[in-house]
């Protein structure tokens, strides 16, 4: 599914990139890195819609001729990122939507950890692991 | 010939001559006016305007062919007829018009319309009976239900008003019925249309084929200005092709698919342009295209759809998406196209979006809606040049000529250019709208999207142009490349995307390190590394710092390469092998420095970072000592690398003036602040790690928070350092009577303190710049050439401490030849708390009481505390007491410590020095010193330590009164030296009294006390006291009150700063001695009252009174004493004492001397020994204590009566007799009681009574009680006492007043001096002298009439008077 995940923090320090094996990590980050670009674009205040506010899902950020760039911010900022496969056609955006859905609840279940102080990179096996389920499509 | 225009048609029959005359002006006028099409399915309807063609009728064109779609076939049939006489209708027009509506409804159609031209009637019309007319006949001939459908125009050629609205009317109804027939035929295609569509998963179905009937359907959309549904429609087939190429990608390729899914020669680009590319659409009708073609042509068409919508910026937006996708969709068909086939393709395409968006803005002036979708278009068309830049091998690090052959391909793949026509001109016309010439740049508004445009125009090359010309050469791609560059960067900029700009400048980079220039490619990377330091993403930061590592070599930048080498080194996300070729950058970079001396200072946060610093010396810590501390060191480099220094820069704060650091007991030195009713102190604790042991207390003034708020913004700066306080302080608020109103704890800082540190405090670590000051009052801890291995390593470090106070850590320094790492976060300062405590404080001396209360006259044990301060005491360390006098220090001193006492070392002051002047002379005969607490020495100590000048006690003390004393010390002296004093008579020649153990508590002596002392101390280590028990004997003079004896000890030593320390002591007296002389007539008796003044008993003994002057033994004053002998009598505060003796006064002679009289007792605490008695002496003197007159006084009732009763008169007898002179008879005495007082203290120099010479005359007066007596007449007077007897009467008259026993009205004598000395008749009353008055010196007159009283009766009754005497 997913080739690369990201978790931004406020100030745009990743806190947790997750890279499909075998991909060229130097490349998805750059295009995670990228997207903050869109991302802040998108919900700077004059090109949001006033109606979808509570929308947290960004939708396509933007594409490259490989992969497709989704993004999403929750209201505290967290930017999660997702990189799908351009040739990858099966996942709808629907889908998409609940990817993030699932790894926004995952992000939150892990920064109730009390010994987490927010900011900081997340190092969480319970977070690895609902990562890994969700790109492994389960 | 009809397909290519799709306006609706309208089929004409009838009169067609006639038609023709008309069909001109309703073609023109049809479109003239709106009409509403009604839609079905709940569709929004809208209002078009109509363009109908008009064919004749005919048979055939009722004939559906088969391939013929709907739209094709006529939606309106008309019939045009100019009868108007109804009996032609009759005969001819109506047959033939029922032939022609009946091969309509043959067919179904029942779109049709019937327009007779002409006036209904030429002639008059009856107006009473109309007649029919053609229209009427026709409307009930055919109309049926649909009368309306039959039309008259009126005269068309006329231009008055009724045929105009004829005109109006038929034009009218003809929009409508062409409408609702159109509508019917749209539906009916639709339909077939969609019929069409459903059949496409069948074998036979071609996409191509319906690709060409929905098209038919968005053309005619267009013609009826229905844009957007037009964009539906392309829109749908869009998304169709889609889907099947993607279903493809599943294995499901239908058979037309395949077709597509040939190899591909040709790769034209986009043209976009609103006019139909007719040659493309008939191909792709045919089914004669390649994928390209035809996704092309869909967007082409698209992008006409929307230029023509006036929504460029979407046609910008989809582009992207467009290539992307076509370029995806050849690859899942796997269309066989030469290599760099779709990057041209690419490319062209997305230059022509761009051109045509630049046109469409440039005419518009919508620009910036559309900057936003163009950025990313420049973005890509730069990719795909760079593609095909590397495919031809134009790149700058391809050695070798390009390859020729795959240009040439690519170019033949390129097709025509299709601004051929253009080239050399300023862009075509898009539209007709648009300007031949390009507008100048509109604006600053919109800089980047202009400039990129004007300089894509500048030259007038059309894509195609442009990407042969880069292909052409290297140094044309280059010039290209970087242009387009420059382009996507500065657009991407200008919308904002930052960081996808500098992405592209990693490439433009990579491109310009290429071409052999670092510096540019320098510039990129750091803008680029900038960006990534901001997020922290350390796996790209590694990555352009590697591509950094690169430039700065090749520029020798050595100081950015050493920057960016040891961040990339330090990077432990980075594999070893490459940190390590970092470091070796490194080293080369510090290695060519050194030559140039200038050092390079760095963060070394994240390089070599002082994690710890624990102070090893041992606590406390004092001012001068050597501050040793174990450093620990986390280094993230991958080697080892040698220091020249380590260094940690420790903080010396100094505590604040009112701070009272190290006397922390003393309760704090409370001030009042400038503001009475404010009292602000600040209590500093120590937050986090353990407390130091001295809790600072200081006051602040309320005015200072100014000064508190600077210093709280250095704390600020040094967040997370541990050291942080909670600057708590207390607020008390006095009301106006200054009581207090309110006390509250107040913390000034809970801001800064409480503050939420999260992400915040990262960001702000790697944006730090500030350079570590440092300041004159740090203390450096430093340690030389250290060797840091990676990883933790323990470094220890030393320093001196200047001065005192508090140690708090500010930063560290690393040095290692021209390369300075500096720390700007204090580490941690463990082993004390956060902070350190440098001490220093002076050595003090305390002098205190033992007991409860210092007693004089008895030894009394006293303290001297020596506090030794920050540094230690040393052994024999001299401390020098000298007493004020009658203060006497014993020399033996012991120390009091914990575990017993101890003897100190002692010596006497005043007596060696006596000894250093007669050393030499005095060598035979050493003093002698003597260990026993009993033996005084023989060599007058003690007087000479008692100057002649002393007060008068000790004086005669040592005069007179210790003769038996001196005797017996002399005898015990030789005693001791006769016997065991000859074994330790072997002391030092020092002559210092080396003490013995045998010395008992408070035994020793007086003659052995001193006046000024020596002490050598005990050493003792910093921060204790040495406690030394001195014995102090503060001599007891005369006392005559209570007064407390105060001396002074005056204390100096070496170790104290100041030279002298002077001590007051107070020593309450044990008992004081009060005198008083009796008198019984002419005898006289002395009393000494000894009253105890402290709770402590002392014990009394051998009381003594002797007569010191006058001392002739000629006429010795027997004294009698009346006390028990050998009694010992208690004193206490509850408890006195007194003695008494009588005094034989001589009246033989006429003078009376004065006399001093010595009192003496010995007095001794209860459970002293026996021999410990001392002796205490008080003088008393006395004067005019003989009686001179006696006064005899009594009542007598008047004559004739028996008794004093009051109210009547009486008579008052007054006696005054003088004592008999030596030479007369002494007087027979009585012995009356009675008493006065004469003190020892009284000093009045009047003579003697003897003396009759100095007065001639006395004074009574009688003093009555004028309650009880009143007194008639005088009541005074004045007796001359040469006169007459020495007897003399006295009487006055009385009145008791009062009944009972009545005192006496008391007489007193005065002496009286006339005024007028002179003349010796003074008669009392002269008028112009002022006599004088003396009184007699208590003593003098004896009263033997005191206390007497009187019987009255009261007034009523009468009876017998009685004198009577009480006793």
């Amino acid at each position: 599914m997913a080739v690369s995940i990201a978790v931004i923090g406020k100030d745009n320090a990743p806190l947790y990139m997750w890279v499909a094996p075998g991909r060229d990590e130097l490349n998805l980050q750059f295009l995670s890195h990228t997207a903050l670009d869109i991302i802040q674009e998108k919900v700077s205040p004059a090109n949001r819609a006033p109606t979808d506010s509570r929308e947290l899902y960004l939708g396509l950020l933007y594409a490259s001729e490989e992969y497709k760039i989704f993004g999403y911010m929750t209201n505290t900022k967290i930017k999660l990122v997702i990189i799908t496969d351009a040739s990858n056609t099966t996942l709808r955006d629907n889908e998409i939507r609940m990817m993030f859905r699932r790894l926004h609840n995952a992000y939150t279940s892990a920064v109730c950890n009390p010994f987490y102080s927010p900011g900081d990179p997340l190092i969480s096996k319970k977070f690895e692991a609902s990562v890994g389920a969700l790109v492994s499509g389960n | 010939m009809f397909k290519m225009s799709r306006r609706p048609i309208v089929s004409y029959a009838g009169d067609c001559s006639l038609f023709c005359g008309l069909q001109g002006s309703l073609v023109a006028a049809l479109p003239e006016e709106s009409v509403e099409w009604r839609r079905s399915f709940g569709r929004s309807s809208k209002f078009v305007h109509i363009e109908v063609d008009f064919v004749p009728y005919s048979e055939e064109c009722l004939v559906k062919e088969p391939g013929c779609s709907v739209l094709q076939l006529p939606v309106l049939y008309t019939y045009w007829t100019d009868c108007t006489d109804i009996e032609t209708y009759k005969t001819s027009l109506r047959e033939k018009v029922q032939k022609w509506v009946g091969e309509l409804r043959e067919r179904g159609i029942n779109d049709w319309m019937v327009v007779v031209v002409g006036a209904p009637d030429a002639r008059k019309p009856n107006k009473l009976l109309p007649r029919t007319t053609v229209l009427d006949k026709m409307k009930t001939d055919f109309g049926g239900k649909q009368a309306e459908r039959c039309v008259s125009l009126y005269e068309p050629v006329k231009t008055d008003s009724r045929s105009m609205e004829s005109w109006q009317s038929l034009l009218a109804k003809m929009r409508s019925l062409v409408m609702v027939a159109y509508n019917r035929a749209l539906n009916k295609f639709e339909e077939s249309m969609r019929a069409e569509r459903e059949r496409r998963t069948e074998k036979t179905w071609s996409f191509c084929e319906y690709f060409s009937i929905q098209e038919e359907l968005a053309e005619v959309m267009l013609l009826l200005g229905v844009m957007d549904e037009a964009l539906v429609q392309y829109d749908e087939l869009d998304a169709l092709l889609t889907q099947f190429v993607l279903n493809s990608a599943a294995g499901d390729t239908p058979l037309w698919l395949t077709k597509f899914t040939e190899s591909c020669e040709r790769w034209e680009g986009l043209f976009i342009s609103t006019e139909l590319n007719k040659r493309l659409q008939e191909k792709i009708h045919s089914g004669e295209t390649s994928l390209l073609q035809l996704r092309n042509y869909l967007f082409q068409q698209q992008a006409a759809v929307l230029l023509r919508l006036n929504k460029p910026w979407e046609v910008a937006s989809r582009a992207l998406s467009f290539l992307q996708n076509t370029a995806n969709e050849l690859q899942i068909l796997q269309v066989g196209i030469a290599p760099g086939g779709v990057a041209c393709w690419g490319f062209l395409s997305c230059l022509e979006v761009i051109h045509s968006l630049a046109r469409c803005s440039s005419s518009s002036g919508t620009t910036s809606p559309h900057t936003r979708h163009i950025a990313p278009l420049w973005a890509y068309a730069r990719e795909k040049l760079q593609e095909l830049g590397k495919l031809c091998g134009l790149h700058p690090d391809v050695e070798g000529s390009e390859k020729l052959h795959a240009v040439v391909a690519l170019v033949c793949g390129m097709g025509d250019d299709p601004h051929a026509d253009n080239v050399g001109r300023r862009p075509h016309q898009v539209d007709g709208a648009a300007p031949s010439a390009v507008k100048e740049p509109e604006g600053a508004d919109d800089g980047a999207s202009t400039f990129s445009v004007a300089m894509l125009e500048q030259d007038g090359m059309s894509p195609m142009t442009r990407l042969k010309e880069a292909l052409s050469s290297k140094e044309a791609f280059r010039k290209h490349y970087l242009e387009l560059s420059e382009v996507a960067i500065s657009t991407c900029k200008h919308i904002g995307h930052v960081r996808c700009a500098r992405l592209i400048g990693r490439d433009l980079a990579s491109f310009y390190l290429s071409l052999g220039q670092p510096q540019q490619a320098a510039n990129f990377l750091g803008d680029l590394l900038h960006s990534f330091t901001d997020g922290c993403w350390p796996l790209l930061a590694a990555d352009t710092r590697d591509k950094l590592v690169i430039c700065y070599t090749a520029m020798a930048d050595w100081p950015k390469l050493l920057r960016v080498g040891i961040e990339l080194a330090c990077c432990s996300q980075v594999a070893h092998e490459r940190r390590a070729a970092a470091f070796g950058a490194v080293q080369r970079a510090i290695t060519e420095l050194s030559e140039g001396g200038d050092s390079v200072y760095l963060s070394a946060q994240d390089v070599v970072k002082v994690e710890e610093v624990s102070i090893t010396s041992h606590s406390p810590l004092t001012v001068g000592a050597t501050l040793t501390a174990n450093v620990k060191l986390r280094s993230s480099l991958p080697l080892s690398l040698a220091f020249g220094s380590v260094e940690v820069l420790l903080k010396l704060q100094m505590p604040d003036d009112t701070a009272s650091v190290g006397s922390s007991g003393s309760g704090g030195g409370r001030k009042r602040s400038g503001d009475p009713s404010r009292v602000e102190r600040r209590v500093s604790a120590v937050v986090g790690g353990a407390v130091h042991k001295h809790s600072t207390v200081a006051v602040m003034r309320s005015n200072s928070a100014g000064s508190e708020s600077s210093e709280r913004r250095v704390v600020g700066e040094t967040e997370d350092a541990p050291t942080d306080r909670l600057h708590m302080s207390l607020h008390l608020d006095y009301k106006q009577d200054n009581t207090l109103a309110s006390a509250a704890v107040h913390c000034a800082n809970t801001h800064a303190a409480l503050s939420r540190r999260d992400s915040h405090s990262r960001l702000s670590c790697a944006a730090e710049t500030a350079s570590l000051t440092r300041e004159k009052s740090d203390v450096v801890l430093c340690a030389r050439d250290v060797t840091v291995t990676p990883g933790t390593s323990f470094v220890t470090l030393s320093a001196q401490v200047p001065h005192r106070g508090l140690l708090s850590c500010k930063g560290a320094v690393l040095r290692s030849r021209c390369l300075e790492l500096v720390q700007h976060s204090p580490p941690n300062l463990t082993g004390a708390g956060g902070a350190v405590e440098v001490l220093q404080m002076a050595p003090r001396l305390a002098l205190g009481r033992k007991s409860r209360e210092l007693l004089a006259g008895l030894p009394q044990q006293m303290l001297l505390t020596v506090h030794a301060g920050t540094a230690p005491i040393l052994q024999d360390t001299p401390v020098e007491l000298r007493s004020s006098r009658g203060l006497l220090l014993s020399p033996s001193v012991w120390n009091v410590t914990e575990d017993g006492r101890r003897l100190v070392t002692t010596s006497d002051l005043s007596h060696s020095d006596l000894r250093c002047g007669k050393n030499t002379a005095s060598a035979p005969d050493p003093p002698i010193t003597v260990p026993s607490a009993f033996a005084p020495t023989t060599d007058g100590v003690t007087t000479s330590n008692i100057p002649p000048a002393a007060v008068s006690a000790p004086a005669t003390e040592v005069t007179s009164a210790i003769d038996a004393t001196t005797t017996t010390n002399s005898t015990l002296a030789t005693d001791v030296i006769s016997a065991p004093a000859a074994t330790s008579a072997a002391t030092t020649p020092k002559s210092s009294h080396v003490a013995s153990e045998s010395a008992g508590c408070g035994g020793a002596d007086e003659h052995e006390m001193v006046r000024e002392l020596q002490v050598l101390l005990p050493a003792a280590p910093m921060l204790s006291s040495v406690t030394l028990e001195l014995t102090v004997l503060a001599l007891l003079g005369p006392q005559r009150d209570t007064n407390a004896v105060d001396h002074i000890v005056s204390i100096s030593s070496p170790m104290l700063q100041q030279p002298r320390q002077d001590i007051d002591v107070h020593f309450s007296p044990p008992f004081c001695s009060v005198s008083k002389l009796h008198t019984a007539n002419i005898k006289k008796f002395f009393q000494v009252k000894v009253t105890g003044l402290v709770s402590e008993c002392l014990e009394l003994r051998d009381p003594s009174l002797r007569l010191q002057q006058p001392s002739s033994p000629s006429s010795p004053l027997p004294l009698t004493a009346f006390n028990t002998p050998n009694q010992i009598l208690t004193v206490s505060s509850e408890q006195s004492c007194s003695y008494m003796w009588e005094l034989g006064v001589d009246y033989s002679t006429m003078v009376t001397p004065p006399l001093k009289l010595e009192f003496g007792v010995q007095y001794s605490a209860p459970s002293a020994q026996p021999d410990a008695a001392r002796t205490y002496r008080c003088t008393f003197d006395l004067c005019d204590y003989k009686t001179v007159f006696t006064i005899k006084s009594r009542v007598e009732p008047s004559k004739g009566s028996e008794f004093c009763r009051a109210g009547s008169m009486c008579h008052l007898l007054i006696t005054i007799e003088a004592t008999p002179f030596p030479s007369n008879d002494a007087l027979p005495t009585e012995v009356v009681t009675g008493e006065d007082g004469v003190t020892g203290r009284q000093d009045r120099k009047i003579s003697g009574a003897g003396d009759s010479v100095s007065y001639d005359s006395i004074m009574y007066e009688v003093l009555a009680d004028q309650t009880m007596w009143a007194v008639c007449g005088r009541t005074s007077g004045v007796l001359s006492v040469e006169c007459a007897s020495r007897r003399q009467n006295v009487t006055l008259d009385v009145m008791p007043l009062l009944g009972g026993f009545l005192p006496l009205p008391s007489v007193r004598l005065s002496k009286y001096i006339p005024a007028d000395v002179k003349r010796p008749d003074s008669v009392v009353g002269t008028a112009s002298s002022i006599p004088k008055l003396e009184p007699f010196a208590p003593g003098q007159v004896y009263n033997f009439s005191k206390g007497t009283q009187v019987h009255v009766l009261t007034a009523v009754t009468g009876g017998g008077a009685h004198d009577v005497t009480l006793p």
